[in-house]
Parts: structure tokens; C-alpha cells; sequence
């Protein structure tokens, strides 16, 4: 070890000094720039730092300042390039020579200067004491440059910058007490401060390790004294100094001075006070004595600290030898590694490298982690560090891993390195190898531990085993049960073989199931599993559910089995329970037309019947829980999901109708709902659903749906129609009752004209011909006039109003005997028969009917007309008319109420062939129907309803 | 009976002579003045009130009127009669081979005496012509003319 003994500042203060120079470089540039700036804006406060006092820098003084700020800048920055040397010699050449100038200026002033003649201006002239100072300011920072390395040099350079200090200390008192000598009148505050700043760096900088700062660094009391000693003796100058200058304010008072001698502060010093000079000298020799005596007991001191370091080294290497003696003996006997505080590994002896396979290369600079087995828990560890680290010795057995994957065990001893204040700073761990001891320990352990453990653990576990275990050997006998065995069944254990054993305590008719089941897996040993019927202590039978396994020694033999058997016997009633109507229903649900699902209670489709399978064609992977979607037309499924989501969380009846694809791609409607199947409980266990194809029916509709419009449509147009055809109806009806029986009645008139009055002229043939003419001018004038009926009941309008059907025949009828007063008939009308209809229109009908039965039952002897009503099946009103006249052949029943149809010679009975199918025509306008019976010459019996409204019959 | 006067109004003139003739056979002795329309029955009527040539012996006891009419028809001409103070009163005796129903209620509504429909058949005429002159020109007392 070698310590460097150094009584001054280190390597790194010297460092720091320079950095102090660049603060210093800072402050002095940044009053040059602040003095710059006030020339540039004719600022003076910039100039003079005191408002309405001091005296104003100089532009010299400034430029000055700036060159050496920035000279010390280059030093402090690029103090080790040689080409900031030279700049920085260049730039002190500036103030050095105009320095230099003003000196010069100032000893032989008004005398020969030209310079000054022409420049008045006090900023360009530089104070003498301003100059002085530069000057020294520039020697001294300069000779430190060129001899930095030479003690006379620097000793040159501190002496110098040790005067300029003090000269503008003098300034800056002169400043404060408003002494303007003590800052030769002129000189600015700005400059002086700079001057300060400057000539202290330059301290600094120069003397940091001897000289001037000595006795700021030093211990010893000499030099204290020294320092105090100088200090009183400059405070004694300084005073003496002041009374002899305020001597001298006196003086210039009473203008005994030339005005020009007034600014030259050395002449003034000279001439009027010996006691400057005398200060100036007796300055410099305290300084020269004070700093030699300061060097001298500096390299005393050097001296003496080199004695020591020499003294403290040769210690060390007798301890260091020592402990070598030791590291060399434990490495012989032990396992021996260094670490740092960090666990790097530092060093390691061969036995480490030995033991672990590594090489030391590969050891040194890794941590113990390259060995760690992973055996030990994190916690071993960490207790580990905690107990080394607070400087206590650890000890453990450790399992570690060496490089070729082996383990190995280690009894290891850390023994912590502590430094003065406690705390460790290296660790050197010692161990030695357990590894075989531990090993017979490990085996010994294990075997011990598997036959104890298993024994018991095996007999906890069963006893505890709620399933019924036992054991059977290779002779088929019990061996063992375990304690929910015995308790169930409340036997005690006894060995035995399995027949009688297995007698008393399964249901007679599993005995022989079980027994042979056995003997079977023992022929060939294998596992088996059967149901039986065990006896509880009660005597009760419960299903059991048995696994016998077979049991085999480490070398392979067969011991026997060992079976554990489950209580199922709620399940088995379970199962058969739902077998049974399960099986029920799933036959039905697979027999409805519809498709079915069920699903769980979150809507977790579990089946679906083959109707569905069928239909969609998906297979049942794809469709369980919800893959039903995919059978799912896209527009729909969003809606269909959430309606379904929605039945599936509240627990509601669940209805919709969508689409379904089948499997050849159709799409159909459905109509879908989905009902929940709740427990006991109220609580949904599962949901059935079903989907009932609607399609066709849903076809069938909207094909209705659209034909009902058509209709509809077409309706609408015929009624259009109609009202049109109506209204050329009405005109053309009008025009035939005048304009064809007008002809008809000249026709008729002028022939009954001609028989009158020329029937002497004719013969009795032409008298025939003109009745003949006269005979059908009549029947076509009745045509006319039905024909005009039957058109006006086509068109009219079907009044509802009572109508006493019962009193109209009877008018009619009594019309009728009016005009045929000869004729005898037996008339019957049924009083009462009530009905809604239009009069006018009725009337009609009825006088067309009765009309036709006095018409028809006129070759009949005992003629007989009734008419009345009846009722029909659902107790509709069925009116009649009858007669026991000609009757008709009911083949042409079909063609009686057709327009001009006749059954009957109109020789014999008179007709136009029109009164039916007016008649037909009034009641199809009410809604009602007519239809007759009849046979020939048995008479007619007509009847006809009037619309589908219950009409209550009179009494 | 006698100097009685009859406006028939009709335009068909077969109707025109079988009228005239049915109530000459059946012995009515009145004159019987024809109109072939509704303007020149009206013109018969007003002018010969209006001029002041009116010869109350020429003045129509009795009017027959066809509804059918060229220019104007029946119904028209009954209103302007009955709108006239002069003819307010005259009865009109409607003989028209209409049926309508439509026909028969205007026809009163404007003031008709009467409403008959003509036979076809000639007999039935005549007994229809007997029955007119029997009963307005005999036994109904009219309102006085003017």
C-alpha cells in the first residue's frame, strides 16, 4: 500500500481551484460586459456601480478587464492546450501595454503627452492606480503562465497579485470612508472590485499548495501566529496610512496642489507622505518574510508526514505477511473463498475450484449463485446476509451444485471482513465437504420415513375414506375394512374367506355375482367394477358401487385386490326415476312433428330431438349450448338472441317467430316458445323449448291476404260498374215504359178502330188476324211492364223495416179474388209471419207467388193456396207458399226461377216467364234464398228465407 | 157539356187522334185543342190570357197532359201552369204511359188533379176516356176559369 502523504491540497482541490477560477473568469467578464454595456447606452450607473459618487470606468480600464476575464476563462477551460497558452499570452500582452501606457502617462503627465491633448475625455485616460494594478494584475498572471512549473515563478507571480490585492482592498476602504486618495480620485469602483477579483484568482490560482493560502490549509500554531502577527501589523499601516492621508485631504484643501498633481496618486504618495512609500516597502518585506517562513514549515511538515507514511506502509506488509501465513494454511486444509460485500467472488483456493469443477477464472467475478443447488429457500439466504452483514460469523450446512450438474453438501463458515466504523467490507467463507455423511443421512431418512409413513397414512386414509374399502388376499379372504365399513355395516373384522363373508352382508341375490366377479379378475389379474346390494347395521339394502383393484408386489407378484365401493343408491333410484320418464318422453318429444330442445338453466342447449336433427341437418357438436345460431337467418338472430337472453335471466315464458335454415338451405317460419321447468324450490332448472313450422299456414295468408285485396279491387271496379250500368239502366227503362208502349197502344187502338168501325169490310179470317194482332199487342205490353219490375228491383234500394208478411198476403190474395170473383179457393194464411224487408219489394214477391198458385191451381178442383212460415234448423224463419195446382216436372226445378224460363204452355197458363226470377232476384237482395218442390199436377210449394237476421215470430 | 174545351198536350199524333177519337166515341161533346209540345201548350195558354183576346168559351176546362214532351217537357209545363196566377187553379189531368213511380210523385208535387196511365189496349182506353170526361167535365165542379 502506498499512501500519498500531502500536507496541501489533493489532486481533486486542485481541481477545484480551477473551477473557482472560471467563477472568478465569470465574475470579473461579467463586470466588463455590465461597463461595456453602460459605454455602448451611455448608461452610468454601469460605469460607476455608485450613482451620484463615484467616478466613472474607464473604456482602457474596461477593454482591460474583459482581455484578462477572458484569458482566465481560457485557463480555467483549456489550461493543458498549448494553444490556450499562447492565446492567453496574447490576450495580457493587451492590458500589460496599455497599462504600461497610462503608467508612463501619469509619471511624466502634462509634459510632453500628445495623446492626452487630444483626448480629454476622462473615459479614455486610465487612473494611474488603475493601471498600477492592471499592470501588476497582467505581470503576475502572466509570469504564472510562462514558469508555472518554477517556484520562483509562481512565488513571482503570488508576490505581485499579493500587491494588487492589497492596493484595491486600500481602494475599495477609500470607497467606503469617502477617501478619494486612498482610490487616486479617479479610479472606479467597477475597476477596483475587478482588480479585487482578479488578483485573488490569481492567489489562487498561483499558490494553492504553499505561499500565500498556506495558512488556511495549515494545523500548525506557528504559522497561525505568523498569519495573526501579519495581519495586525497591515491594520496598524492601514491606520496609520488613514491619519496621514486625512493630513493630506487637509493639505489639498487649503490648494496648496496643482490641480494636475492632484490625480497622480504616486507622486502624491511620494512627495506629500513618505508614510505611503514606507508602506509599500514594509508591505512587501512582511510579505517576502511571511511567505518564507510559511514555505519553510510547509516542507518541514512534508517532511515529517513522508516519515510517517514510510512507517504505517512497513506495519502493513508485516500484517499482510502474516496474513498471507494463514490464507496459505487454511487453503491447505479447507475450502476457502473471498467475496466483496456485493457476494462477488474475489478469490477462491484450489479446493474450491476442486470441489466445485470450475476453473478460478470462471469463479472470480461471478457471485456463489453460479452454485447455488435451489435446495435452500430464499430465507436461508437472506438470514444469511442479514447475519454477515451486520458483521456477525454464520454458520450452515449447504447443499451446492457443481458445474458438472453434481451436488455437493459444504459446512460453511462466513467469517465477515469489518472495517474501523463496523461494517464489513469483504467476507471470506470456509468450509469442508459433508457431502458423503449427508448422503447416508438422506437415504436412512427416506427409508425410515417410506415404511413408517405409508403404513399409517394408508390406514388414515381409509378409515377416514367415507367409500367403503377391503381387502382381499390372494386366497380370496378379507384382509382388511376399513372404519366406514364396519360402521355401516356394523361388523367387526374378522378374517375370512369371501363367501361366508360377503353372505352375510349383500343381498342373496348379488352373493354369487360378486363372488364369481372375484375369482374372475384374480385368473388374470385386472381391475373390475360392479354394483351390489350391501346390508347396513339396520338391515336395510343400499346400492354400492364397487372398484376392485388388483394389488402386486415391487417384483410383480399378485397380492390380491383391494376394493373401495361408493353409497349410490340415491342415485340408482334417481336414475331408474328418470330412466322412466325420460325414456317416455323423449319418445314423444321425438315423435311431435315440432322440433324440441331443452336446455339447462342458463340457456345452455343440452338436447334437441331428432326432429331437429333432421330439419336443420346440423350435427349435435355443432349445435349444443349456442350453436343453434347458426341455424339462424342473420337479420333475425340479434333479435332472437336477446329475446331469448332476456326469458332466459327473468325466468318468463319465451314466444317468437323467425326463420330456420334447413339442411337442404330453405328457410322456414317458425313459431317458437319456450317454457322454464322449475324445482320444488321454484328455483328453473331447465327450459323447454319447442318450434312449430308455420310457414304454410303463414303462406296460406298472405295468398289470402292478397286475394281479399284483389276481390276487394275488383269489387270496387264492379261496383263502378254497376252504378254506371245502373244509370243507363234507369234512362233505358224510363224510355221503354213510354216510348215502346206508345206504338203498342196506336197498334192496338187503331185496330180495335179498324173491327169497329170497318168490320163489314172484312171477312171473318181478316177479323180473326186483327184479335190476333190486338191478343199479342197486349202480352207485349205485360212484358214490357215485367220486364220494367225486374229491373227496378235490381236497382232499387233495399229498405229494413217490419213488414207483416201475414196481412200483405192476405191483400194480395183479396186482390186476386176481386179479380177472379167466379173462382172458389180454400185459402190458408198463417197470421203472424213477421219480417224485416222492404214493403214495396215483399209486396211484390208475394203477389208474384200467390199469383202464380190462383194462376196454376186453375184447372185444379179444389184448389188450395197456403201460405206461412216455418222454421229452419238454426231457427231461421222459412216462409212458404203452396198450392195444389199444376205443379211442376222437378227436373226443370232449377230453370223456375230463370228470366223468360217457362214450364207451362201459355195456352194453358198465361205468363211472361218473368215473376220468378223477379221474385228470385227481391229476396237474393235480402240476403235470403228461395227454392221450390214440386211434382206435376201435385202442385208447388215454393219457400224463401229473408237474410240471415232472426225474425221472432208473432203469436 | 157544351163549349167545353180540352187542351190535350201530346206530341205523338197517332195518340193525338186515338185520344181525340176515344172521347168522341164515349160521347163527350167538348172541343178539344191540341198542343204537339210543352212551349206551344204554354203559349196557348198565356197568350190567350195575356192578349186580352181571351174568349172564355175558348178557354180549356180541362188539360190532358203527356209527360214526355219535345222542347218542354210535362213536368216543366205543370209548373209554369201552376205558377201562374191565372192557370194556378186549371185542372190538369196527366195521361202518360209512364209507370214510374218517380214520374207519379213529381207529378202531384206540381200540382196534378190527377195521374193516369194509358191502356194499351184500345178498350180499356176507351173505358179510361169515359171515365175523364165523365167525371172532370161533368161531375166534379171546377174552379172557375180565370
Amino acid at each position: 500500500m502506498t499512501a500519498e502523504m500531502s500536507l496541501g491540497p489533493s489532486g481533486e482541490e486542485a481541481q477545484k481551484f480551477q473551477k473557482m477560477a472560471f467563477w472568478f473568469a465569470c465574475a470579473i467578464g461579467g463586470i466588463g460586459l455590465l461597463a461595456l454595456t453602460g459605454f455602448i447606452l451611455d448608461i452610468h450607473l454601469l460605469r460607476s456601480f455608485l450613482p451620484h459618487f463615484a467616478p466613472l470606468i474607464s473604456l482602457p480600464s474596461t477593454v482591460n478587464i474583459l482581455c484578462v476575464s477572458i484569458a482566465m476563462f481560457l485557463y480555467a477551460l483549456f489550461d493543458s492546450k498549448p494553444w490556450s497558452r499562447r492565446a492567453i499570452i496574447c490576450l495580457l500582452l493587451v492590458p500589460l501595454s496599455v497599462a504600461g501606457y497610462f503608467i508612463v502617462r501619469s509619471l511624466w503627465a502634462a509634459q510632453f503627452d500628445v495623446i492626452s491633448l487630444l483626448i480629454q475625455d476622462y473615459g479614455i485616460v486610465m487612473p494611474f492606480l488603475s493601471a498600477m494594478s492592471m499592470g501588476l494584475g497582467a505581470l503576475s498572471f502572466m509570469s504564472f503562465i510562462l514558469w508555472k512549473e518554477n517556484r520562483w515563478g509562481t512565488l513571482l507571480s503570488g508576490l505581485l497579485a499579493m500587491l494588487m490585492v492589497q492596493m484595491n482592498l486600500y481602494a475599495l476602504l477609500g470607497y467606503l470612508l469617502k477617501l478619494p486618495v486612498l482610490y487616486d480620485d479617479r479610479m472606479s469602483l467597477p475597476s477596483s472590485l475587478s482588480y479585487v477579483l482578479i488578483g485573488t484568482a490569481l492567489l489562487i490560482m498561483t499558490t494553492p499548495f504553499e505561499g500565500f493560502l498556506v495558512p488556511l490549509f495549515s494545523k500548525n500554531t506557528r504559522v497561525r501566529l505568523l498569519t495573526m502577527f501579519a495581519l495586525t501589523v497591515g491594520i496598524l499601516i492601514l491606520v496609520e496610512g488613514m491619519t496621514d492621508v486625512s493630513r493630506f485631504h487637509h493639505t489639498v484643501e487649503q490648494g496648496m496642489m496643482a490641480d494636475v498633481l492632484r490625480f497622480n496618486y504616486f507622486y502624491v504618495m511620494t512627495s506629500f507622505s513618505n508614510i505611503g512609500l514606507s508602506i509599500l516597502m514594509l508591505v512587501g518585506a512582511l510579505e517576502a518574510i511571511y511567505y518564507f517562513e510559511a514555505s519553510t514549515i510547509y516542507q518541514r511538515e512534508k517532511q515529517v508526514a513522508q516519515r510517517e507514511t514510510q512507517r504505517a506502509e512497513e506495519a502493513l506488509e508485516a500484517s499482510y505477511r502474516q496474513l498471507e501465513d494463514f490464507k496459505k494454511a487454511l487453503d491447505a486444509s479447507d475450502i476457502v473463498a473471498i467475496t466483496d460485500t456485493h457476494g462477488v467472488i474475489t478469490y477462491v483456493n484450489d479446493a474450491f475450484c476442486r470441489i466445485s469443477g470450475y476453473t478460478r477464472d470462471e469463479l472470480i467475478g461471478q457471485t456463489h449463485r453460479l452454485i447455488n443447488s435451489g435446495y435452500h429457500p430464499k430465507s436461508f439466504f437472506k438470514s444469511m446476509w442479514s447475519a454477515i452483514g451486520h458483521g456477525h460469523v454464520w454458520h450452515a450446512e449447504i447443499k451446492n451444485k457443481a458445474k458438472d450438474g453434481s451436488y455437493y453438501w459444504v459446512d460453511t463458515t462466513i467469517v465477515p471482513f469489518l472495517r474501523d466504523d463496523g461494517r464489513p467490507y469483504q467476507y471470506i467463507a470456509v468450509r469442508h465437504d459433508i457431502t458423503e455423511r449427508k448422503r447416508v443421512e438422506e437415504q436412512l431418512r427416506m427409508a425410515f420415513d417410506d415404511v413408517k409413513e405409508s403404513e399409517a397414512r394408508f390406514r388414515t386414509i381409509a378409515d377416514e375414506s367415507p367409500m367403503f374399502i377391503v381387502m382381499v388376499d390372494l386366497a380370496m379372504r378379507t384382509t382388511f375394512l376399513n372404519k366406514t365399513w364396519i360402521d355401516f355395516t356394523g361388523q367387526s373384522f374378522r378374517e375370512s374367506p369371501v363367501r361366508p363373508f360377503l353372505a352375510e352382508v349383500l343381498h342373496p341375490d348379488d352373493v354369487d355375482r360378486t363372488v364369481d366377479m372375484y375369482q374372475q379378475a384374480a385368473l388374470s389379474p385386472h381391475t373390475f367394477s360392479l354394483e351390489n346390494r350391501l346390508r347396513s347395521r339396520e338391515g336395510e339394502y343400499f346400492w354400492v358401487l364397487w372398484h376392485g383393484t388388483p394389488r402386486f408386489l415391487p417384483n410383480g407378484e399378485f397380492l390380491g385386490f383391494m376394493s373401495s365401493g361408493v353409497d349410490i343408491t340415491v342415485r340408482k333410484h334417481m336414475e331408474e326415476a328418470l330412466r322412466n320418464s325420460e325414456s317416455q318422453w323423449r319418445t314423444l318429444a321425438n315423435s311431435i312433428p315440432q322440433l324440441a330442445w331443452m336446455a339447462d338453466q342458463t340457456g345452455w342447449i343440452f338436447w334437441y330431438n331428432q326432429r331437429w336433427y333432421e330439419y336443420t341437418g346440423l350435427p349435435i357438436e355443432s349445435v349444443e349450448g349456442w350453436g343453434w345460431q347458426q341455424a339462424h337467418h342473420p337479420d333475425h338472430v340479434d333479435r332472437v338472441t336477446e329475446s331469448i337472453q332476456y326469458a332466459f335471466i327473468h325466468g318468463t315464458p319465451w314466444e317468437d317467430t323467425f326463420p330456420l335454415r334447413s339442411k337442404e338451405g330453405q328457410w322456414r317460419w317458425f313459431l317458437s316458445r319456450a317454457l322454464p321447468i322449475r324445482n320444488d324450490a321454484g328455483e328453473v332448472i331447465r327450459w323447454f323449448g319447442s318450434n312449430t313450422d308455420i310457414t304454410d299456414e303463414l303462406t296460406t295468408k298472405a295468398a289470402l291476404e292478397q286475394l281479399t285485396r284483389e276481390l276487394e279491387h275488383r269489387v270496387a271496379e264492379r261496383t263502378a260498374a254497376l252504378e254506371e250500368s245502373n244509370k243507363e239502366l234507369e234512362s233505358f227503362s224510363y224510355s221503354i215504359s213510354h216510348d215502346l208502349r206508345a206504338p203498342l197502344r196506336s197498334i192496338d187502338g187503331f185496330s180495335r178502330l179498324v173491327l169497329a168501325e170497318q168490320a163489314d169490310k172484312l171477312d171473318d179470317e181478316g177479323r180473326r188476324y186483327l184479335r190476333f194482332i190486338r191478343e199479342n199487342t197486349q202480352r207485349m205490353g205485360e212484358l214490357i211492364d215485367d220486364l220494367l219490375q225486374l229491373s227496378r228491383v235490381g236497382r232499387a234500394e233495399v229498405k229494413q223495416e217490419p213488414v207483416d208478411l201475414s196481412q200483405l198476403a192476405t191483400q194480395v190474395l183479396e186482390e186476386l179474388q176481386l179479380q177472379e170473383p167466379h173462382r172458389h179457393l180454400m185459402i190458408h194464411v198463417q197470421d203472424g209471419c213477421l219480417a224485416t224487408g222492404d214493403r214495396i219489394l215483399l209486396r211484390t214477391v208475394l203477389q208474384n207467388l200467390l199469383a202464380n198458385a190462383w194462376k196454376f191451381t186453375s184447372k185444379t178442383e179444389q184448389a188450395r193456396i197456403d201460405f206461412g212460415c216455418d222454421q229452419d234448423d238454426t231457427g231461421k224463419p222459412v216462409y212458404y207458399v203452396k198450392d195444389n195446382g199444376a205443379g211442376f216436372d222437378p227436373a226443370y226445378a232449377g230453370k223456375l226461377f230463370g228470366a223468360f224460363q217457362r214450364l207451362h204452355d201459355a195456352r194453358d197458363f198465361p205468363g211472361t216467364g218473368i215473376g220468378l226470377a223477379t221474385v228470385k232476384r227481391i229476396i237474393n237482395r235480402h240476403g235470403g234464398e228461395i227454392w221450390a218442390e214440386g211434382q206435376t199436377n201435385q202442385g208447388a210449394n215454393f219457400y224463401f228465407t229473408l237474410g240471415s237476421r232472426k225474425i221472432k215470430l208473432g203469436t | 157539356m157544351k163549349n167545353c174545351v180540352i187542351l190535350l198536350v201530346e206530341d205523338n199524333e197517332y195518340d193525338q187522334e186515338l185520344t181525340m177519337k176515344a172521347l168522341k166515341m164515349v160521347g163527350l161533346q167538348a172541343k178539344i185543342v191540341v198542343a204537339c209540345d210543352g212551349v206551344e201548350a204554354l203559349d196557348y195558354l198565356m197568350g190567350s190570357l195575356e192578349t186580352g183576346q181571351c174568349d172564355l168559351n175558348e178557354h180549356p176546362q180541362l188539360v190532358l197532359l203527356d209527360l214526355k214532351l219535345p222542347k218542354l217537357d210535362g213536368h216543366e209545363v205543370l209548373k209554369q201552369i201552376r205558377s201562374n196566377a191565372r192557370t194556378r187553379l186549371l185542372p190538369v189531368v196527366v195521361l202518360t204511359s209512364s209507370r214510374e213511380e218517380e214520374d207519379v210523385v213529381k207529378s202531384y208535387a206540381n200540382g196534378a188533379y190527377s195521374y193516369i196511365r194509358k191502356p194499351v189496349d184500345f178498350d180499356d182506353f176507351l173505358d179510361v176516356a169515359q171515365k175523364i170526361g165523365d167525371y172532370w167535365l161533368k161531375v166534379n165542379e171546377n174552379p172557375p176559369v180565370g
